[in-house]
């Protein structure tokens, strides 16, 4: 196994390990930020917008991953691509394939957050919500003072996991053809005939991961709970 | 404005509200002078806890007019902002923040809204905890307090932004009975204090003791507004006496 990380495929698969870690990290952020928004719509007075919101988690929750990341990144490739043709004088810009690969798996994703957030948001008794607006605060001051940090202590076990599918869903990124930990390993495998080694480097490496982040997320879990319940 | 004549702290002018189709709230009339003690009370449902929580704007109503000291109440943010930064409001389940000490329970509006600096609303928040004599919880986090510590936190993180008026919706009614007492007598300091009240509260003791006058209400309506020693002794309407009937043994 050494020979082979000396002989190339180590420097490979450290570039895979940042692809992945990016695009996971990434598509972690922008699917909680997802979730706060489409909380915030659900919530909202505006009538459609919740049902919009529950049409887009049932969807992205229902539906293989593999088939609407594929999906997404093909229709945000092409929309994007085309946006950018009609800008004048850019018409030669090709656009990086991780801006819609981490887009498609942020939207997957996001579908998620957003239940957890909503679920975490509905366990926020009333009085909360009345005793910043009395005590004189904004609604975006009660919401971020107030409101979400109670949500997040709620529900950091679970984003503890998302964190993890997030990280597994990079290797759906192989499939449209950005080098992530998967891909790597089976174009190593392929190439040199030692499937075992390669597949069991990313196994390697994705385990690595789930206890590294395992042991950030408790904690995160331990200092949310001083106190609070 | 003329001498001789302040202007009131509140001022409810034929006030109405409906949930839907269900007036809770009829007709309602009621001035407060700046440092009177006013209790309510009334059977549960009689719209109570209702129309104090119409004062800083907690709902909103659809008739009449509330007036805080001058500032007329609409439903706009600012407006409601400005009359808010007058009046405290301490509930029946106390609300404070779980995820934050007391200290930062009684800082955070005043660092926030208020623009005070850290150190300077460390202070404030410290005399207050004084005064309703907790300053050695101030570390603590609420769940670690019994309730009525709790509900004295509470009152104190109202106080650390100053009102010239202080709400209580039924502030001992979720309290063990042998809470009742410190948090009762952290409000007979405040009354004492010359601070403005309008407290809804089944506690009778503490009404006698402490309103300037008790206003009785029964259906949405108000019913009768008596200083407590006439509303006790000889109230005017048979509903007050059936009320008291009940309430006092």
């Amino acid at each position: 196994m050494l020979d082979y990380l000396t002989s190339g495929w180590g420097l490979q698969f450290l570039r895979a390990i940042g692809t992945s870690l990016t695009v996971a990290a990434l598509s972690f952020v922008f699917c909680i930020l997802i979730g706060i928004l489409c909380t915030l719509l659900s919530r909202n007075d505006f009538r459609g917008s919740a049902s919009l919101v529950n049409l887009y988690t049932y969807v992205f929750r229902s539906l293989p991953d593999i088939l609407l990341l594929i999906l997404i990144f093909y229709s945000l490739d092409g929309a994007i691509q085309s946006l950018l043709n009609r800008l004048p004088g850019s018409s030669d810009i090709r656009l990086n394939a991780y801006v819609p690969a981490i887009m498609s798996t942020s939207i997957v994703l996001g579908a998620y957050a957003t239940e957890l957030f909503k679920a975490g948001w509905a366990d926020i008794p009333k009085g909360q919500f009345e005793a910043g607006q009395a005590l004189g605060f904004t609604r975006v001051q009660s919401l971020v003072l107030v409101i979400l940090p109670q949500v997040y202590r709620k529900i950091i076990p679970h984003l503890g996991s998302l964190s993890l599918i997030s990280m597994k869903e990079t290797a759906l990124l192989s499939v449209i053809g950005i080098p992530d930990i998967v891909r790597t390993a089976s174009i190593g495998a392929r190439s040199t005939g030692s499937p075992f080694v390669f597949y069991g480097i990313a196994i390697a490496i994705f385990v690595i991961f789930a206890i590294l982040c395992s042991r950030v997320f408790a904690y995160l879990e331990s200092r949310a709970r001083a106190g609070a319940q | 404005m003329t001498e001789g004549s302040p202007a009131p702290a509140i001022e409810i002018s034929s006030m109405s509200k409906w949930f839907g189709p269900f007036q809770v709230l009829d007709d309602i009339d009621l001035k407060v002078m700046p440092g009177e003690r006013i209790v309510v009370c009334g059977p549960s449902g009689s719209g109570k806890s209702t129309m104090i929580r119409c004062i800083n704007g907690l709902e909103p109503f659809q008739k009449g007019r509330i007036a805080v000291h001058g500032q007329e109440l609409i439903q706009k943010a600012r407006t409601l902002d400005a009359v808010r930064k007058n009046v405290g409001m301490v509930f029946q389940q106390f609300n404070l923040f779980p995820h934050l000490t007391v200290l930062d329970n009684c800082t955070l509006a005043q660092r926030w809204v208020h623009k005070v600096p850290r150190a300077a609303a460390e202070k404030i928040a410290m005399a207050q905890l004084e005064k309703v004599r907790i300053p050695e919880q101030s570390r603590k986090y609420p769940s670690q307090l019994s309730g009525g510590q709790q509900q004295r936190v509470a009152i104190a993180r109202s106080l650390c932004l100053r009102p010239k008026v202080m709400l209580f919706d039924e502030p001992t009614s979720s309290l063990d009975p042998e809470m009742v007492r410190e948090v009762l007598d952290t409000m007979a300091d405040l009354a004492r204090d010359g601070m403005t009240i309008i407290c809804v509260t089944h506690e009778m003791g503490f009404a006698r003791g402490i309103a300037d006058r008790i206003v009785f209400m029964d259906q949405g309506k108000v019913v009768e507004e008596a200083p407590p020693a006439e509303f006790f002794d000889k109230p005017r309407e048979a509903r007050t006496r059936k009320f008291l009937d009940q309430v006092v043994r």
